[in-house]
């Protein structure tokens, strides 16, 4: 049985509304809300009381679009992790990039088809599951007084304080199988490492630790400022990012302009007697028209690239 | 029937009519919108309608068994946002010989869907 999520769907067309409210109950769910305006749906969503579990956005609607409406959405403090689905008849490379870009967690278009409704919902339910545990769980410790603590290993692909250029790791991954579904090939993903990160994480709180990444992130999202890009941490001290191109990458000179971009930082780092941020960049990892499979695998390809250099390097420097 | 449904299940075969209905005011649409054209009237302003209109039968059109007509409209949109990019000096062409033959294709394309949505509708009454 599908979870008791709440959804809200935002379409200006009717009919799309008649075809959405019987495919999901079919597949067992409540009727969504359907609003036909992403105003109407803002002014819903402001109501922290209307508690939505998920969204589902059309992209073209008069007025305003459902880019601009899922940016507007994650402004706000209680809905900027809600699981956002842009479902939309919009294939183009720009809208793909643009909907990730501003914080969608999927991208399906139309027509929808039941099973693919049904596994997409499920990811949806899922994720909404989970956001409503690790909230009640810091309410719950809220009312017991203690301060919202903020636990996580390692390896996982947390969301970072204050990074506006940084999306979700599951965001990326659903970027890439969405470029893939919809056949457009012309990327390149390209894996960063922090040096001793692994060490900094035993040494740091947790709150510490993700401010040390978001400066990373900040400083890897200025290097590539000329350049079109997705990136999100990727858990152990990583980050990968999604470039929309196929030429090769200058790797080495990334990490020239990534280090200077920290270089900022060096008097605040030596005050809190942290090491400056070292940060490897990996070999890019492209998709093309010929090996369009590759692309569901790349991300780990760029992460596996960026080890095993980093891996050569430690065992040239000892010797 | 060519313009029968595809494989429809209870559920489309219920909204269908609701379908049809909105489907055909949508054409009223298209058609008011040529008429400007005809006339004389603002070509972005009516290709604008054209395409904000055959965005939304691209939307549904496949989910209640039409992808002939699916097809025709996303094709007609495509081509109002080709026409969006073009000079306008260059945009005569384009409308006169892709855009307004498509939108006859999918008028045709609505005309088969009624028929043979009749037929269907028609099935398995007493």
């Amino acid at each position: 049985m599908p979870a008791k999520t709440r959804y809200l769907a935002v379409d200006d067309d009717p009919a799309f509304h008649l075809v959405l409210t019987q495919l999901m109950m079919m597949l067992g769910y409540a009727a969504p809300v359907c609003v036909s305006s992403a105003a109407e749906a803002l002014a819903l969503l402001a109501d922290p009381q209307a508690e939505f579990d998920a969204v589902l956005l059309d992209i073209q609607m008069p007025g305003m679009n459902g880019i601009e409406a899922c940016q507007r959405m994650r402004a706000m403090p209680h809905h900027r992790d809600t699981p956002v689905m842009m479902i939309t008849t919009m294939n183009g490379r720009d809208y793909v990039d643009q909907a990730f870009a501003v914080g969608a967690t999927d991208y399906l278009t139309k027509p929808i088809h039941r099973l693919e409704l049904q596994a997409r919902l499920g990811m949806l339910d899922r994720l909404a599951a989970e956001r409503k545990r690790s909230r009640s769980l810091l309410y719950a410790m809220d009312a017991m007084g203690d301060l919202p603590g903020v636990d996580f290993d390692f390896e996982d692909a947390v969301s970072l304080p204050k990074s506006e250029m940084l999306i979700d790791y599951l965001g990326l991954e659903n970027h890439l199988l969405t470029l893939s579904r919809l056949r457009l090939y012309a990327h390149t993903a390209i894996a960063f490492q922090v040096t001793g990160a692994s060490g900094l994480f035993n040494r740091l709180n947790r709150l510490e630790y993700l401010d040390y990444m978001a400066d990373v992130g900040a400083a890897i999202a200025a290097a590539l400022k000329s350049q079109t890009f997705l990136l999100a941490y990727a858990g152990s001290g990583e980050f990968v990012c999604v470039l929309n191109r196929t030429q090769p990458v200058d790797a080495l000179q990334i990490e020239q302009d990534i280090a200077t971009e920290l270089a900022a930082f060096e008097p605040i780092y030596a005050k809190l007697n942290l090491p400056l941020p070292v940060v490897r960049a990996g070999t890019g990892v492209s998709s093309g028209l010929f090996f369009p499979s590759a692309v569901k695998t790349m991300l780990r390809r760029a992460r596996m690239a960026v080890r095993g250099q980093n891996w050569m390097l430690s065992q040239v420097m000892a010797g | 029937m060519a313009g029968q449904p595809v494989s429809i299940e209870p559920w489309q075969k219920a909204l269908l009519p609701q379908f049809l209905d909105m489907t055909v005011k949508r054409l009223f649409e298209i058609e008011a919108a040529r008429r400007q054209l005809a006339q004389g009237g603002d070509v972005m302003t009516s290709v604008q309608i054209i395409g904000s209109v055959t965005h939304k039968i691209a939307g549904t059109a496949e989910s209640f068994g039409f992808p002939v007509l699916g097809q025709l409209a996303r094709r007609a949109e495509g081509l109002c946002l080709d026409l969006a990019r073009l000079a306008p000096a260059s945009r005569a062409e384009l409308l006169q010989t892709r855009l307004l033959p498509t939108l006859d294709a999918l008028a045709g394309a609505l005309d088969a869907a009624l028929d043979g949505s009749a037929a269907t509708l028609a099935q398995g009454r007493p």
